[in-house]
């Protein structure tokens, strides 16, 4: 019977499965045969490809900025979408229309969020006509440092809404009943968060985490729109790398690239669900 | 259970049977296929040149007079006609008519038209300014003299001054003449009455074809531009429309026979019929000189049994005779196929897929061109998609490589190697300083280009002096403040030929851009545009950002015509010669090569993953043609040798000697308008030119993306968004990234 079940559940399993295959694996398939052969043709060169790409500079300052950004952003995604799920959670009255307002971001088209960020930052720029009024200087904000900023703005402003959605769902997983057991023991607010709420919500963590990195990796849409193929350095990430690569026809550098990033990525989510694993195990 | 094994084994006995028989099938259609092409089907029509007869001076036109094709020329004594009859030419005969109309009327004839009474009709401009105003229709009077025709109302002076200009005309039957006008209404004169017009249609050259007559029946373009009206010509009345569904200007309509027309232009020779709604392709015109932009097709002729003749004018001088005929041993389907690729259309490849096709007919040659009027999609766009094609081992056999990443794809192995075509090109004259510095890599040669245009400069020797290098263009400025350095110029202009001219000396050891003397530089350009006053000049000329980037020149340091500033120009050919050498005439300077730069043009390389390598290389030759390299289309001066030093001859050509070229611009500081007419430069002048040409060494070949970056940041700097320093450190870092890439 529990064979018979198997047998079921890979069926259904099989289209979804066949799609994958064909639109992801088998291609990710060919970008590592290609990383191991020049450009064009089928001449194998062993490793030259990835110590090639290891040893260029644009790689490792792309590597630098997009790790950069993932270390500013996550952190500080996670943080403000829990605080303001943790808000929201006290407010049940207005929750719903909360976070149907920390939702409109997800709303706006990626064309029409570049030409309001323009709009704001650009040299003759919203932004510089308000500091002008308090005579201070207006510069070219997208040249300068400050496009990290603008854009660690912009990608949480547009996922604080889902993951808000995503920390309510884990808050209402939560009974009530521990809180009110622990308020009858004696326990205030902060260690009812810190006892009960804070461990149950790891699981959660590290889904919302995941699915957080991987829009990360989106954002580079914003960043291509707003500052081209070549934006200021600190936002020069590795899909502008990529991208640039496949122009010049550097599928090998591209391919190599890609085969030690998804090797990177998949490293770090088998640790990190090995952690949870092992948190759900305590 | 069992039952229903045996069923299940049953249905996978049938699967596999049925299976089994598909295959079968799809084998035996495999060698239908392949017998099919053995056979192959026979017949199409193909271009054959009639030559012109070799005593013919200028040419009119052509008509079909009692089945025999007669050619109209004139020369300064007069008209004449010569019969085309059993594949010679008959003596000329002298067209009295037509010399009586230049001769008495004062008018001559530049066209002519063969009307459905039989008569021909010319369109004729009066010879001198003093004649009869206006444009006129003559025909031969029944005396043997020439007759005015012109219904009166078309030579009525109107509030502009002028009178009715024609853009095209036909005769009906009954001797009604229908024109077409500038304003796009066909109007019908019985006489000098009008009798019918139609609505207004868009019209957008002098010379636009857009209807014909039958017997019974016009013809003319729709109001949308994209079909064809047919009116019943006893009462004007619209009987069909035929949709046509593509742009028809420049299409051109001539009647056959039984209420069947046939449709003519770059795209082919098509036929509709006055009934009907379909539109069927009789020839495709790829290959052909209607689809060359070398040519101008001026008259077009239905001859007998769907035969058909196109006089057509060559830009680079002369006329042609083409003849288009059904071929009965042809092959019906070209097996062999050589597609050609580039970003812009070019009238040089266009030229030369001519000569190649001529050579070999059984080959159907494809060229594309990516970037149209039409196209909206980014260039960038296109070089991606191009690139998918090529690391997939696909691809045009050609490859045109102005605009594409050629060093890359000459480092990537895309293109094959071209070493030995060059040596076949040395020896045929093509400038091996040329050819040999362009794209190479280890010694090998990859790409040829079939073009070069010419940076030059001219003016003051100082002033000459600062555009040696950033350096000589600082101290130029803080020796001489507050004088101008180009004449009327815009910010874009002077700053991109000057980046462009010191790119080499802004250059690091390691191929980036030196940040503290680009900030220099950068800082000396926005004084210099101050000192320009450019700023007042783009205002008052409305001229906006951007034009720099449509203007697809490297050197351009003003639009001034007159000063006496240094002037730094980019030719690409005779043409673009004239009004430089007018000016640098005025000033008593002589014009001489900047730094010995040369821009490449029209660089042809070969998909090394093609499988017609061979007629590749055939194609590619054609480019080095002499019949190519001679015509004189604005992409570039030719490397052949001989064609260079045909270009002295030419100018001294009865044709070159007419040509000229009136250019008006109104002085910035003085708002004088002042006006230059130019013609080619003298004999002396091409020869020193050529000279020029012949000892040209250095490639100029900018990147595209250095190109950019400079002119967006600079524009910035201009705008006062961001200071030059800083400026020059986002380009740095920029180009610093792509190199690092």
């Amino acid at each position: 019977m529990k064979r018979k079940e198997q047998k079921a559940a890979y069926l259904f399993l099989l289209p979804s499965l066949a799609g994958t295959a064909i639109f992801v694996l088998i291609p990710f398939a060919d970008v590592i045969r290609r990383s191991f052969l020049k450009a064009v043709g089928n001449t194998f060169v062993g490793f030259e490809n990835y110590r090639e790409v290891l040893m260029n500079q644009a790689f490792r300052e792309a590597v630098l900025h997009t790790v950069k950004f993932l270390a500013v952003c996550l952190p500080l995604l996670l943080l403000f979408s829990f605080g303001t799920a943790l808000m929201l959670c006290r407010l049940p009255a207005a929750k719903a229309f909360f976070q149907t307002l920390f939702l409109l971001p997800m709303a706006v088209p990626v064309a029409s969020l570049v030409v309001f960020w323009k709009l704001i930052f650009h040299g003759n720029g919203l932004l510089n006509e308000v500091l002008q009024l308090f005579e201070f200087e207006g510069k070219e904000w997208m040249s300068t440092d400050a496009a990290f900023l603008i854009l660690v703005f912009s990608y949480i402003w547009k996922n604080l809404g889902y993951d808000i959605v995503l920390w309510i769902a884990a808050l209402s997983g939560v009974g009530e009943e521990q809180y009110e057991a622990a308020k009858v023991s004696g326990a205030g607010s902060w260690e009812c968060f810190r006892y009960i709420t804070l461990p149950q919500m790891k699981a959660g963590m590290v889904m919302i985490g995941v699915l957080s990195f991987v829009n990360a990796f989106r954002v580079f849409r914003e960043a291509y729109l707003i500052a081209g193929d070549y934006p200021h350095e600190s936002i020069y990430m590795l899909q502008h790398l990529f991208n640039n690569w496949f122009t010049k026809l550097d599928i090998q550098k591209m391919s190599a690239g890609a085969v030690m990033m998804a090797a990177a990525v998949s490293v770090l989510l088998c640790l990190l669900e090995r952690w949870n694993e092992r948190q759900d195990a305590v | 259970m069992k039952m229903k094994k045996i069923f299940s084994l049953a249905m996978a006995v049938v699967l596999a049977a049925g299976m089994t028989a598909g295959c079968k099938q799809q084998s035996d259609r495999k060698e239908e296929i392949e017998e099919e092409k053995n056979i192959s089907a026979k017949g199409r029509y193909v271009e054959k040149e009639i030559p012109l007869p070799e005593t013919a001076q200028e040419v009119i036109g052509i008509q079909n007079k009692d089945e025999d094709l007669v050619l109209y020329t004139s020369d300064d004594s007069g008209f004449y006609s010569y019969t085309y009859q059993n594949g010679v030419w008959a003596d000329l005969e002298d067209v009295t008519w037509m010399t009586d109309a230049l001769n008495r009327l004062g008018l001559k004839i530049i066209h002519i038209y063969t009307g459905r009474d039989g008569n021909v009709y010319g369109l004729a401009l009066p010879k001198e300014a003093g004649g009869p105003y206006g444009q006129h229709i003559i025909k031969e009077a029944e005396d043997g003299s020439a007759k005015d025709c012109t219904p009166a109302p078309c030579l009525e002076v109107k509030e502009d001054g002028r009178t009715t200009l024609f853009v095209d005309m036909a005769v009906l039957e009954n001797g009604v003449i229908g024109i077409a006008q500038m304003d796009g209404i066909v109007s019908f004169y019985q006489d000098d009455r009008k009798v019918f017009e139609t609505e207004s249609i868009s019209v957008a050259l002098d010379h636009q074809p857009l209807m014909a007559a039958s017997d019974g029946t016009a013809a003319i373009f729709g109001t949308d531009g994209q079909s064809v009206e047919f009116y019943d010509t006893d009462n004007y009345k619209k009987e069909n429309t035929v949709a046509v569904k593509q742009d028809l200007s420049g299409t051109r309509i001539i009647p056959g026979e039984e209420g069947i027309w046939y449709i003519v232009d770059s795209e082919g020779i098509r036929r509709i019929t006055e009934s009907g709604s379909i539109v069927e392709m009789l020839m495709e015109g790829t290959g052909s000189l209607m689809s060359t932009d070398s040519a101008a097709l001026i008259n077009f002729l239905y001859g007998k049994d769907e035969v058909f003749y196109g006089l057509y004018k060559v830009f680079a001088g002369g006329h042609r005779l083409m003849c288009y005929q059904f071929d009965e041993d042809a092959a019906a389907v070209r097996n062999e196929n050589l597609s050609i690729y580039g970003l812009q259309e070019n009238q040089t490849v266009s030229q030369a897929v001519y000569v190649f096709q001529s050579r070999h007919p059984e080959v159907k040659v494809d060229y594309h061109a990516a970037v149209t009027g039409e196209t909206e999609v980014p260039e960038t766009d296109i070089i991606r998609a191009l690139n998918a094609e090529l690391l997939s081992g696909s691809g045009a056999d050609v490859l045109i490589l102005d605009g594409l990443p050629a060093a890359s794809y000459i480092e990537k192995g895309i293109l094959a190697d071209l070493t030995e075509l060059s040596e076949r090109l040395e020896e045929q004259g093509v400038l091996m300083d040329v050819i040999g510095n362009t794209a190479v890599q280890d010694k090998k040669i990859y790409a040829v280009p079939a073009r070069l245009n010419v940076p030059v400069l001219f003016g003051d020797e100082e002033q000459m002096d600062a555009c040696k290098d950033p350096d000589a263009f600082h101290a130029y400025l803080e020796q001489h403040p507050g004088e101008c350095l180009f004449t009327a110029t815009t910010h874009e202009m002077a700053g991109m030929t000057l980046f462009n001219t010191f790119y080499e000396e802004l250059k690091t050891k390691k191929g980036g851009l030196d940040e503290k003397k680009l900030a220099q530089f950068l800082e000396d350009w926005m004084k210099l545009c101050e000192v320009q006053n450019t700023r007042s000049i783009e205002e008052a000329r409305g001229l906006e950002t951007g034009s720099w980037k449509q203007m697809r020149n490297r050197f351009n340091s003003g639009f001034g015509l007159k000063g006496n500033q240094v002037m730094i120009e980019e030719l690409n050919g005779l043409m673009s010669a004239m009004v430089p050498y007018v000016q640098a005439r005025e000033q008593g300077r002589t014009v001489m090569s900047l730094k010995q730069y040369y821009v490449p043009q029209v660089i042809a390389g070969i998909n090394a993953s093609s499988k017609q390598q061979e007629l590749a290389m055939e194609f590619v030759e054609c480019l080095f043609e002499e019949s190519v390299q001679k015509g004189d289309n604005g992409d570039g001066f030719p490397v052949l040798k001989s064609a260079l030093e045909y270009q002295s001859e030419y100018v001294e050509t009865p044709e070159a000697v007419e040509m000229s070229v009136g250019v008006g611009s109104e002085d910035p500081q003085t708002g004088e308008e002042v006006h230059i007419s130019a013609s080619y430069p003298s004999r002396d002048e091409i020869d020193r030119l050529s000279g020029i040409i012949e000892g040209l060494k250095v490639p100029f070949m900018m990147d595209g993306m250095v190109a950019d970056t400079v002119l967006e940041e600079m524009e910035k700097c201009y705008m006062g968004e961001q200071t030059a320093e800083e400026t020059a450190k986002v380009i740095c870092q920029k180009v610093d990234t792509y190199l690092a890439e």
